[in-house]
């Protein structure tokens, strides 16, 4: 390109020759680009349209009752779905309720406050906990925790539950430790890792001029935190705590042994419940085609628009931040 | 004024009369870990005078000023020995509460560091860390910071809006009135012109010149034609030595040690 632009070259074919085959492959390459992308969209269209086609049978049948009956009775093909949804936005919400102050404490501590010596260790054993897989965070849950669960803290709190009163109401329920307190435990501690680690992954890209600047004006480290580096990262934060509730919302391995598996509405913290995924995990081999699983699978549709809703408002969060 | 002038042959430090002292540093050396970065500094800054700060990159000059606010001490690993005085309070002494000593020793950086709230809270946020202030009362004084910082006119339609948004001129305007909003006694400026075109470069040294009524300010500086421009006195640090401190128009058209005259005369740095 230099050349012809400076002095007319000697063979002006060969360079020619050779662009023209660059071009052909830059038209190859974008055709290969763009089948990724369009497989990726199939894939997600051939999924939605076949959890509907799959799940017609039950919407078709119950109606609307599907999402506001809690009855769910395979004997007498009779399903609703709220018990399941029910126990799925509890839980999820109960663990971030538990996993947001302590991954945030643990990535400020990380970033601000840690001695070097203990920083390794620390993140380590953080990244460590994202590596353990989800059955034996269901095992550890139903052998050890459940039963010292059971025994510490859901006895003592049931025995001290005034009769009669709400708060008895909210703690009712076997104690036994397996239920949907415990798998919100459960899973908090599941999702805690990865919203600590992308926090402190944002805490770090907050240029340090700026934390020193707060400093500078004489704030101290929680002044600092809150009214600087917090709101500097906000963006991110809503994104890191969303990825967080997206993948408690589908967690199914150790929800489905901690959670007790009953069907129904749940009405207390401590009593058994059922989760969309472990409903669907601990169904589908032995449902019969029919009812049950379209009404299996209308339930995984359902969990779909959930999570895409959780992203979606997540998006629309992240971007009126970014025009603020 | 000054009185006497101590000529070694290697530095030149010019001793201010003590009335017009309002900041002195005095035996300071200064570590990062094991590395030893300045080495025994002592000079005095004048009240109500602009001092800046000259010489080349990792000469110690940034350093120095970081220790006027003890901003070191963010970092484990840092450390300064000596004295710094701030009306005749040691304010190195563990005693000095830090967010005190920042309240009277103000800072401005290099690169323009605004806070992610709007322009109206980036003025106040300092004031609210030491005073309740009425409504009316924080209006005022956000006005009057502003004006000072010679942005009010700019931003006066729109301060609810977010402080990111400005340009990087604006910005550093911005955090002069963030800075000099809690009233502080001594100004430090780092580089503060480094990141701005020339026309925000003039407006800032327009209101450096104002700001020297009121406050004490250092200014490390890469720019000379700045430093002989804004300041009434210069110190040249070479190698984390002060080598000259004098009056600015003494140094810069005659100064004592050879190092200083290389530096200012381009020879090297």
């Amino acid at each position: 390109m230099t050349a012809a632009a400076d002095t007319p070259p000697a063979v002006p074919a060969a360079p020619r020759a050779r662009s023209a085959e660059g071009a052909g492959f830059d038209r190859v390459f974008e055709v290969l680009c763009f089948g990724a992308a369009t497989f990726l969209l199939l894939a997600l269209g051939g999924i939605v349209v076949s959890l509907v086609i799959g799940g017609w049978p039950a919407f078709a049948r119950f109606g609307p009752g599907f999402f506001t009956s809690a009855e769910w009775d395979p004997v007498q093909e009779i399903f609703g779905a709220s018990g399941a949804i029910a126990g799925t936005l509890i839980s999820s919400a109960l663990a971030l309720l538990f996993a947001l102050p302590l991954s945030f404490g643990i990535a400020i501590f990380l970033v601000e406050l840690c001695p070097p010596v203990l920083r390794r260790p620390i993140g380590t054993a953080v990244e460590l906990l994202a590596g353990i897989p989800s059955i034996v965070y269901g095992m550890w849950g139903l052998f050890v925790f459940a039963p010292w669960f059971a025994r510490r803290v859901q006895m003592p709190i049931m025995m001290s539950a005034e009769p009669g009163s709400l708060w008895e109401t909210i703690t009712a329920g076997v104690p036994n430790g397996a239920g949907i307190l415990t798998a919100s435990i459960i899973l908090a501690i599941m999702i805690l890792p990865f919203i600590a680690a992308t926090m402190r992954e944002l805490l770090l890209t907050i240029p340090p001029q700026v934390r020193e600047s707060a400093y500078g004006l004489g704030s101290t480290t929680f002044e600092v935190i809150r009214k600087v580096s917090l709101p500097y990262i906000r963006t991110g934060a809503i994104g890191a705590v969303m990825l967080g509730l997206g993948r408690a919302l589908g967690e199914t391995m150790a929800v489905t042994f901690i959670i007790g598996n009953a069907h129904g509405f749940p009405t207390s913290i401590f009593a058994s419940g059922s989760t969309i995924a472990s409903t669907i995990a601990n169904e589908f081999a032995e449902a019969p085609p029919g009812l049950h699983s379209a009404s299996l699978i209308a339930l995984g549709l359902v969990l779909f628009i959930i999570t895409f809703t959780v992203l979606a408002l997540a998006r629309l969060l992240i971007g009126r931040q970014a025009n603020l | 004024m000054n009185t006497q002038l101590e000529a070694p042959p290697e530095t030149a430090v010019l001793q201010l009369a003590p009335e017009v002292v309002k900041l002195q540093i005095r035996n300071l050396d200064f570590f990062y870990g094991q590395k030893q970065s300045l080495f025994d500094v002592t000079v005095s800054f004048a009240g109500n005078a602009v001092t800046a700060l000259i010489g080349p990159s990792g000469c110690g000059k940034s350093t120095l000023l970081r220790t006027l606010n003890r901003m070191y001490s963010l970092y484990p690993g840092q450390k300064a020995t000596g004295e710094v005085i701030l009306d005749g309070d040691n304010m190195l002494s563990p005693r000095v509460d830090v967010a005190t000593l920042r309240a009277r020793v103000g800072m401005v950086f290099q690169k323009p560091t605004p806070f992610p709230m709007s322009i109206y809270d980036n003025v106040a946020y300092g004031v609210r860390l030491y005073e309740k202030l009425s409504k009316a009362d924080m209006n005022d004084r956000v006005e009057e910071s502003l004006r000072r910082a010679a942005l009010w006119d700019e931003v006066k339609d729109k301060l609810k809006e977010s402080g990111l948004g400005l340009s990087g001129g604006q910005q550093q305007r911005l955090c002069v009135a963030r800075g000099i909003a809690v009233r502080p006694e001594v100004l430090l400026l780092d580089e503060p012109a480094s990141a701005l075109d020339p026309i925000s470069t003039a407006r800032l040294e327009e209101t450096i010149a104002e700001l020297k009524r009121d406050y004490t300010i250092v200014i490390v500086t890469h720019n000379m034609g700045q430093a002989a421009r804004l300041s009434d006195h210069t110190g040249f640090m070479y190698l984390g030595q002060l080598v000259e401190f004098g009056e600015t128009e003494q140094l810069f058209t005659n100064p004592v040690t050879s190092r200083c005259r290389d530096y200012i005369t381009g020879r090297f740095g």
